[in-house]
């Protein structure tokens, strides 16, 4: 079979060449024109939206959407000092401060005095709808001299919760059984905190600490940290401790870890990009010695990186500040092709026409680009946002650079004589080293072998896929002393754990509710769960108030008579209460009289409303000690949806490395198809093999260095066939010129290698920075060794 | 059940009441906490009280008055029982680390207080009124005293903590040679009083006392 040529490609490119400024123009200009008429774009860095969604069905996973974004926006402080009144006094000055910042709602210290005798009013006038679930079990068992026993006790012991300006109104004190239920239920449910003069307090370890809450104005941040509200905290924190050093401050919640990694993201970029561009402005300058291929390479560059991050702005409209982070890495890999053009453009001699440059060197960094897209392309169908984005801004960075290089830098005139030397020489030393390294004795070889095989064998024989998401985000040592500490003062019990509740229109979402809060009643009975927090705490069913009022004249009515009667009131309190019952017979709690109540807030974080023709609800769960006995409780039913955050997200991860594991097979497949279309089967075999076999050894050596094989290895796997067999490609594309085509591969793999070794240091992107450097380097080094000789560039 | 304590606090504060109109007009001064410390000290002698009690609360929405009388028993580092008698049997035990309550009917409910801070705080006022410990009730309340004649004597306390100040406006801790009657008055202006009377200082618990405290 005749070796299949790239020759169509060239002959396309000479006959397009009046075209060749205005294709470039037109491709940039229509991606930037697209992201201007586009309208709004940002650049965010809430860890959380980095996430994959974890529901399957889209109404759940927006809701969801919402509710994380609550849960995202809460900030909680928590100011400690040995005296109280210390450390209410610096909790009234940093509540101060953060009321200045816009950034901030709902800023809570002080609890309105007022609140209480609202609820209190609230309870009140709507006691024959609200009735405690405890009640209700009083009632239907006709235990009602329990009832008046707990009235009595209240009425008489020096102990009693609620006031008794209403005892007329109301002999079983049913609004007293009724606060207790919701503040136990409701305010303080998951935290060890009172009320200590005004103010939500604890004592812990010698300290008595004051809980400041509140919510950031959206779950992401603007990059710009200094005016993020947390930077106010942090500062405010700063000067308050420096007047009062016992002052103890703890920090919790989403924005602070966003906040954190923002800032830590800034740093990385700024010093990855510092990097990665001195790095190649001197490499440039010292084989090349000419500031043409330095400004060519470093505006095709710039223009490529712009372009990526123009074109997922178009996308996606939001980009996390971690996709910057990873597209750092395109630096190195945008540059390969720049490289090739310039290592040929200063090496060819007697070159009249650059025309030929790219006859040379189209082949290879046509099948190079085509080979490393196909490995991006594969991150665009995985379901997480950030390796989209990330994808999405190679994909077309790349695109980019590559009309650059076989565009425009064709218009440049050819090097002069100094370059053409240096460059001649680089070009000999990498060209020997090649050969060097081919030709290595048949031991030393076989030495490495086994010494690889050996390393290979040990990492992959423990090699297990982690997929704790916890693997995935380091927090900072001082953040998560701060997490750790809030939560042992607080003793709260996780809010990752609810569940979802839809229903057709909002009377039946509540009878739903209701149900499943029968159940899981169920649940806490068999002490699998401790509490649970529900809307319909707060407003029942029309069905079930209208239940409860029946309960009253059922049940109690009678009874009323006698008990009035034992606290001393006569027939005149009598016939006011059955005036009172039947007045309110028509009356229902709903949404509109919680609006301007104090306990609205957390009604409002329960009832989710509406999504497309569905209604939703939460139910949040607290100290959970069965998980899979209150699960399956709660799908005992339909139209509940169990979620289950950190495990959900994990099972998520999970799906998504088997999911990417199924994409680096299917393109290694792809890889070797087009290689056995253009070198046959055997020599497409030998190729493949390379980035293969570097591939199980670095996994097997990170492996082994303790660092985690997590989702973020595998797509870094993917990345590693796409240019780990480009060296063979352009060695064989170019063995008709092997000095410049070494001299470029060289250049090309040591920016690469320093562009993914670089995110090595960050956060977040360090597995999947060593797996793909460490992979390239490996391919590299393995080419010579493994490759034929017949492959090999000729010798001179 | 946090804010069931706390409650409790206000509402047991509050059945200390009296009449001595003048008392939050001098406040503790250096001439008469000798007084207050000598009173303090003679309260704090005794490691066990015995009393008899009514209670008379008074709600002013309704023009009403509640009667209720019975027995109590404050022992030193234990606590204290009250026990309703009439007109609605119940017992109350607050120790330093429970809360029971006993109805009419036998049915016991009772509270932690590990880690429950309104409830320890509640239960070291309780310890600090009947030890008669002065830094700690100077602590959480502005003290004021009057000595009404040669031998009885007022305290008077309004409480620093503005959450409980929200709900008593003070208390007035009356006496001569024995504590004679507590007065708590709300912030709505209704008042609680407890009068005591038949007060013994037993060297030791009884066996049914002892039993009482379950």
């Amino acid at each position: 079979m005749k070796k299949p040529s790239f020759n169509l490609f060239f002959k396309c490119w000479q006959n397009s060449r009046k075209f060749h400024l205005l294709i470039w123009i037109c491709f940039h200009v229509f991606i930037f024109l697209c992201l201007l008429l586009s309208g709004n774009y940002s650049v965010n860095s809430d860890l959380t939206s980095l996430l994959p969604h974890t529901s399957p069905v889209k109404a759940v996973s927006n809701v969801e959407k919402v509710i994380n974004q609550r849960f995202n926006s809460a900030v909680y402080l928590l100011i400690g000092h040995k005296d109280f009144t210390t450390a209410r006094s610096y909790a009234v000055k940093m509540v101060s401060r953060m009321r200045t910042h816009s950034g901030f709602q709902n800023v809570r210290l002080e609890i309105d005095k007022t609140n209480l005798k609202q609820l209190q009013d609230f309870l009140f006038i709507y006691r024959y709808q609200l009735l405690t679930p405890e009640i209700r079990a009083i009632l239907l068992n006709g235990r009602i001299q329990e009832l008046a026993e707990n009235a009595y006790m209240a009425v008489a012991s020096p102990l009693s919760l609620g006031s008794l300006d209403h005892l007329d109104l109301d002999p079983f004190l049913l609004v007293n059984s009724s606060l207790q239920y919701y503040l136990n239920s409701g305010i303080l449910t998951n935290m060890s905190v009172g009320l200590r003069d005004g103010v939500l307090s604890t004592d812990y370890e010698g300290k008595s600490w004051v809980l400041i809450s509140a919510r950031t104005a959206g779950s992401g941040f603007s990059v710009q940290v200094e005016d993020s509200p947390i930077s106010l905290i942090y500062s405010t924190a700063e000067q308050i401790s420096s007047v009062e050093p016992d002052l103890e401050l703890v920090f919790s919640g989403a924005p602070f870890h966003s906040y954190e990694s923002s800032r830590a993201s800034r740093t990385e970029i700024s010093f990855l990009s510092t990097v990665s561009i001195l790095f190649i402005i001197l490499m440039i300058l010292i084989v090349f010695r000419s500031i043409k291929p330095l400004l060519a390479t470093v505006g095709a560059i710039i223009v490529g990186m712009v372009t990526g991050l123009a074109a997922t702005l178009l996308i996606f409209h939001d980009v996390h500040i971690f996709t910057i982070v990873f597209g750092t890495s395109l630096i190195g890999i945008s540059l390969d092709y720049a490289l090739h053009f310039f290592a040929h453009w200063a090496t060819l001699p007697g070159e009249k026409s650059v025309a030929r440059i790219i006859r040379f060197i189209l082949p290879g960094i046509s099948l190079g680009l085509l080979t490393t897209l196909a490995s991006y392309l594969a991150f665009v169908f995985t379901a997480f946002p950030l390796l989209q984005q990330m994808a999405l801004f190679s994909i077309i960075g790349l695109m980019s650079s590559y009309l650059s290089v076989i565009f425009i830098f064709p218009k440049f005139k050819r090097a002069g004589e100094k370059t053409g030397r240096i460059s001649n020489k680089a070009g000999s030393f990498f060209y020997t080293a090649f050969k060097n390294l081919q030709e290595l004795p048949f031991l030393l070889k076989f030495f490495f072998g086994i010494l690889f095989l050996g390393i290979t064998c040990a990492g992959l024989s423990q090699l297990q896929l982690n997929s704790d998401v916890r693997t995935l985000y380091q927090m900072s040592p001082a953040l998560k002393k701060s997490e750790t500490l809030m939560s042992s003062i607080l003793k709260h019990g996780s809010s990752c754990v609810y569940v979802l509740v839809e229903g057709d229109n909002p009377e039946a979402l509540r009878t739903k509710e209701e149900q499943l809060i029968s159940d899981l009643s169920q649940a806490r009975e068999n002490g699998f769960i401790e509490s649970y927090l529900g809307s319909t705490f707060f407003i029942p069913s029309r069905g079930r108030q209208a239940e409860n009022y029946e309960l009253i004249g059922k049940y109690l009515k009678n009874a009323i008579p006698a008990q009035l009667e034992s606290l001393g009131f006569g027939k005149a309190e009598i016939q006011s209460w059955e005036t009172d019952y039947r007045e309110k017979k028509d009356q229902w709690v709903d949404l509109k009289i919680l609006e301007d109540f104090p306990i609205g807030d957390l009604f409002a974080m329960l009832w989710l409303g509406q999504a497309n023709d569905k209604y939703y609800s939460m139910v949040m769960l607290f100290n959970i000690t069965n998980i899979e006995g209150v699960k399956s409780i709660v799908n005992s039913s339909s139209s509940r949806y169990f979620i289950n955050r950190i495990s959900e997200i994990n099972s998520t991860l999970h799906s998504l490395s088997v999911l990417a594991l199924i994409i680096l097979c299917i393109s290694y497949v792809l890889i070797f198809g087009g290689l056995v279309f253009r070198y046959k089967w055997l020599r497409g075999f030998k190729i493949i093999i390379i980035p293969c076999l570097a591939s199980c050894i670095v996994i097997s050596f990170l492996n082994l260095a303790g660092l985690p094989f997590n989702v973020f290895s595998v797509m870094g796997l993917i990345l590693v066939p796409g240019m780990g067999t480009d060296y063979v490609i352009f060695f064989s594309e170019g063995k008709s010129h092997p000095r410049p085509t070494l001299l470029a591969i060289t250049l090309s793999m040591l920016t690469t290698i320093l562009s993914f070794g670089m995110l090595g240091f960050t956060s977040l992107a360090a597995v999947f920075g060593l797996t793909v450097a460490l992979g390239v380097l490996l391919s590299f080094l393995l080419t010579p060794i493994l490759i034929g000789k017949k492959e090999s560039p000729p010798s001179d | 059940m946090k804010s069931a304590i706390f409650s409790l606090l206000i509402f047991f504060l509050s059945t200390f009441p009296g009449d001595a109109q003048n008392v939050f007009s001098y406040p503790l001064t250096d001439s008469s906490r000798p007084e207050v410390k000598a009173i303090s000290a003679r309260i704090a002698s005794h490691k066990l009280i015995k009393a008899s009690f009514t209670q008379t609360k008074k709600i002013s929405r309704l023009s009403r008055t509640l009667n209720s009388t019975g027995k109590m028993i404050f022992v030193v580092d234990r606590g204290l029982l009250w026990e309703v008698i009439s007109p609605f049997p119940s017992v109350t035990i607050i120790t330093s680390d429970r809360l029971v309550q006993k109805s009419a009917s036998g049915k016991i409910s009772t509270l932690s207080a590990r880690d429950n801070d309104t409830f320890k705080r509640f239960s070291s006022t309780i310890q600090a009124i009947f030890k008669g410990n002065l830094p700690e009730l100077e602590r959480d309340f502005e003290i004021y005293y009057y000595k009404d004649t040669p031998s009885t004597w007022t305290i008077g306390l309004k409480p620093r903590d503005r959450t409980l100040r929200d709900i008593i406006s003070s208390i007035e801790i009356h006496g001569a040679v024995d504590l004679e009657k507590f007065i708590l008055t709300e912030a709505n202006g209704d008042t609680v009083s407890y009068e005591f009377a038949d007060i013994t200082y037993p060297v030791e618990l009884s066996a049914a006392d002892e039993k009482a405290f379950f």
